[in-house]
């Protein structure tokens, strides 16, 4: 325990002087031509390079840094990070020879920090391991392998049939209030033990919600391993700009580096991330503010020309890495908001592009009480099959050809007609696993249990169920295995696929159970 | 203002020569400094003030009547700077008054070898401490070092010395400034 | 009782019919008696013989229809009681076997009620285990965040502590500069600030 003593602030301070550099070097400098709308042109600064860090002194020797942006002929347009209030024209601007870089380590685990990694959270002062460019070039391709480790979300209907991968980017796509961020945050809660680093960075959402999400995530025990980074929408723009791109940032850190601090190489692996971008249309948005009053052209929907090239760069830093370099992964989950479900606009089109397949999140469902409201049939996962557990890919595949089945016997029998019994059947069982993948939210379920509640769907077991039945079946399946038969989990989690004995004595204690289940439901 | 960037770079450099030249011939290097302050300054007061600007490009105005308002409005600097003052006006405007002061210091370096070292201290200057500065401009930047010293009494101590676009700023403010950020770190 | 019984008991009572009227004439020849002493006992011949007739008739009679109707009726009866006897001990057996399924199978359900209440035990043991650790667990977590909430609060108090320390350290320097130096001193501070500056030229 740290005493507060005289002394100890002595020493603090002995120790700060003993670092001070009392060089001067000369500098360059240019003077504050405009400065409006968050950003600044600066006369003079010749030698300031696209994206450098610059540093303001405005009223009162107050420091306020700022990107540049614009190099022109004889100024240079810069965005400001921070209090812009304090700059006025006539300021001195001088070059720092460096890019925007953010602290980043194991000090910042639970806490709350601005695009620029200081923290927000009332909680003190962070202690840095390290600092990262915020830009940073992606790996190339022999840095790299494939995705070849799941990443469990926790969730039935991804998990079985949007597999994600350590190291893919998968894009969740929907309206406004279809459970975006329920997805995001149930994925966080799940990754409690499972050696992860998640970071969220929202950009652009009302602080209240922030503060939610941080409470949420406490409750669940899961702030110890997350970074927030909040650019909430009363930051500026070129703050909600660089949030992504800061939060990328402190994850490559850890990536990058193992648990030591030291770079991860074969023998020193680096860590796993996740980093959620809720939501880089707002992004998209902050960066459209920014070039229009940069004064740069308009292109589509009023976008710079580089708004494709501002996600794709930030996305290629998913990453799953190669062992020798430590085997680390960046696992990115982007969202996009859509409008009245259209898919086909310009920032939507371009994300569904780069990312290595999307989560569908559709209005109707969510209102039809199907939540998740995640719509399989246009959902894709294009890398993450490789990556999924054995157990759940055997069953997952009947399921889905269920579900397909089922939609289609389903848009043909709404015409009412007479019904043989296969195509009864089929219904029926279509409705079981339709209901089958309905989840509540903080309640992720580890893939063992998943595989199980598919293996009992797909083998018919649901099928005289009732469909009001079968959420409460499974989790009281669920339960009654974990109470008495808790060797079948434990061997399909040690197994990770159905042998024939595993199969077989699944199917007596399910068989079993269901006998218990039908006469409860009599007696209610 | 014509449309092509090269154009507007030759207006600018014929504006910066004509005056440079024509001071340089009266006055010699004083008054090329002279005039040079006196741009900064009605330069740095344009940009925060939008009234003097808009009058010299006021289309609404006559050409002969802006030049003769710019004129007026600089009648107590040099002839030299008030008449090119009131060309621009005339022309079209104050608004590439900024380049033809960046044209105009790259004239006094290349054209007349001088290198221009602004110092700003606290107190007056003696000898001894001005050729200690020109030798070390001399050294680092070569040519004639030409300083234009100036008083800031809100300044605590120390120097700031720019040259061109680069500085060293060994001002007292400054450096207590760092010192504070420093103290403030906690390791 | 079936058809031939019935016919059997017919064919009885006709014989029986018979016979009696033959015994109704001895009673007639009785009633003129007049011998005495052993005559007395000896048959009369002229009764005698009708008599012996009339046996002889009804013996064969009752040997050609009587008998074998008698000997069929015990028969029958006989077997009858044999079957039912039979169907008794079935009835036993059976009895027995089910009883000794029905005592296997209370056995069974009692072994079971006790395996049941052995695995709900179990759960519940575990269970209970779980809900404790889980409990001890959370506190324990509650005591490391107040903990480290502890720490960063006086952290962020020593940090701010520092903060007007430096904040006043800085002042007073400044204050002792701006008025207590005398120009001369200004000027040798200057000339070992130009002395120490870094070059124009450096990058």
């Amino acid at each position: 325990m740290t005493e507060i003593t005289a002394q100890s602030i002595d020493e603090a301070l002995r120790a700060q002087l003993e670092a001070l550099d009392t060089n001067v070097e000369s500098r360059e400098v240019g003077t504050v031509i405009q400065v409006g709308d968050g950003i600044a042109r600066i006369d003079g600064l010749k030698d300031a390079m696209a994206g450098e860090l610059l540093e303001f002194t405005g009223e009162g020797g107050k420091i306020v840094y700022g990107l540049a942006q614009n190099l022109e002929e004889d100024e240079v347009g810069a965005v400001l990070l921070g209090d812009v209030t304090v700059i006025r024209e006539n300021d001195q601007v001088h070059t720092t020879g460096r890019i925007v870089e953010v602290p980043s380590g194991r000090g910042m685990l639970g806490r709350v920090v601005n695009p620029l990694g200081q923290p927000i959270d009332g909680k003190g002062p962070i202690e840095a391991e390290g600092y990262r460019p915020v830009e940073f070039r992606a790996p190339g391709v022999i840095e790299r392998q494939p995705v070849n480790e799941p990443m469990q979300t926790g969730i039935l209907a991804i998990d079985s049939m949007i597999p994600i991968g350590r190291g893919q980017r998968e894009l969740i796509i929907g309206d406004r209030q279809t459970g975006k961020t329920a997805i995001a945050i149930d994925a966080i809660i799940n990754q409690k033990g499972q050696d992860m680093i998640c970071i969220y960075v929202a950009i652009g959402q009302k602080a209240s919600t922030v503060a939610n999400l941080v409470e949420t995530l406490e409750k669940h025990g899961a702030m110890e391993y997350t970074i927030i980074v909040s650019a909430t929408a009363s930051d500026s723009a070129p703050l909600q700009y660089i949030a992504p791109m800061a939060g990328a940032a402190i994850g490559e850190y850890f990536m990058y580096n193992g648990e030591d601090g030291q770079p991860a190489n074969a023998n020193n692996p680096g860590r796993h991330v996740l980093c959620i971008y809720d939501d880089l249309s707002k992004q998209a948005v902050a960066y459209r503010q920014m070039s229009l009053t940069l004064r740069r052209p308009p292109g589509r929907e009023a976008y710079p020309g580089d708004v494709f090239y501002l996600h794709s760069r930030l996305l290629e830093r998913a990453v799953k890495m190669s062992d020798e370099n430590g085997g680390g992964s960046l696992t990115a989950l982007p969202v996009i908001e859509t409008q009245a479900g259209d898919v086909s606009a310009y920032i939507p089109t371009n994300v569904i592009s780069i990312t290595d397949g999307q989560i569908f999140l559709v209005t109707d469902l969510f209102f039809q009480g199907q939540r998740p409201a995640v719509d399989v049939g246009i959902s894709v996962s294009r890398v993450g099959g490789s990556a999924q557990v054995k157990a759940m890919k055997q069953v997952a595949g009947s399921l889905r050809l269920d579900l397909a089945s089922y939609r289609e016997l389903q848009a043909f029998t709404q015409f009412g007609s007479d019904l043989d019994k296969a195509t009864q059947q089929q219904l029926a069982r279509g409705a079981r696993m339709t209901e089958l993948l309905k989840q509540g939210r903080y309640v992720p379920m580890p893939v063992e249990e998943q595989a199980i509640a598919i293996y009992a769907g797909g083998h018919g077991f649901l099928d005289s169920i009732e469909v009001e039945d079968v959420t409460r079946f499974r989790g009281e399946l669920l339960d009654y295995l974990r109470g008495s038969h808790a060797g079948i989990l434990e061997d399909l989690r040690t197994e990770k696929k159905f042998t024939e004995d595993i199969e077989s004595r699944l199917d007596a204690a399910i068989e079993q159970f269901k006998q218990n289940f039908a006469s409860s439901g009599i007696v209610e | 203002m014509p449309a092509n960037r090269y154009h507007a770079k030759a207006e600018v450099d014929i504006y910066a020569k004509t005056l440079l030249e024509q001071l340089n011939a009266k006055g010699g290097i004083d008054a090329v400094m002279e005039a040079r302050s006196q741009m900064e300054q009605i330069v740095a007061y344009n940009r925060s003030h939008i009234e003097l600007n808009r009058a010299a490009s006021d289309a609404t105005m006559a050409p002969e009547k802006r030049a003769s308002l710019v004129k007026g409005v600089f009648s107590n600097t040099s002839e030299e700077l008030s008449s090119v003052l009131g060309v621009m006006a005339q022309r079209g405007g104050l608004d590439i008054l900024p380049r033809v002061l960046a044209a105009y210091n790259d004239l006094i370096k290349n054209q007349l070898g001088v290198t221009v070292v602004d110092v700003v201290t606290r107190v007056p200057l003696d000898d001894h401490l001005r050729d200690l500065i020109k030798n070390k401009a001399k050294n680092e930047l070569g040519g004639d070092v030409v300083l234009r010293e100036q008083i800031d009494t809100n300044m605590l101590g120390g120097i700031i010395m720019s040259a061109g676009s680069r500085r060293i700023d060994a001002s007292m403010n400054t450096m207590l400034e760092g010192v504070r950020t420093t103290l403030k770190k906690t390791s | 009782m079936n058809k031939r019984a019935k016919n059997a008991c017919a064919r009885i009572c006709s014989v029986l019919a018979a016979a009696s009227a033959f015994v109704a004439f001895p009673a007639l020849a009785f009633a003129n008696e007049e011998k005495e002493g052993i005559a007395v006992i000896l048959p009369d011949m002229n009764e005698f013989i009708p008599m012996l007739i009339a046996f002889i008739v009804l013996w064969i009679v009752l040997a050609k229809f009587g008998w074998p109707a008698f000997d069929k009726m015990i028969q029958n009866r006989s077997d009858a009681i044999q079957a039912d006897l039979q169907k008794a001990e079935d009835a036993r057996v059976e009895g027995e076997r089910t009883l000794a399924e029905y005592r296997q199978e209370l056995d069974q359900a009692k072994m079971q009620a006790a395996q049941i209440i052995a695995d709900a035990k179990q759960t519940g043991e575990t269970a209970r285990a779980d809900i404790t650790a889980k409990a001890q667990q959370e506190a324990a977590e509650m005591i490391e965040k107040a903990r480290t909430a502890i720490e960063t609060e006086k952290k962020a108090a020593a940090a701010q502590l520092q903060g007007s320390v430096a904040d006043a350290s800085v002042e007073v320097v400044a204050k002792l500069f701006g008025s207590g130096l005398t120009d001369d001193e200004h000027r040798a501070l200057i000339e070992r600030y130009v002395n120490e500056a870094g070059s124009f030229n450096a990058s």
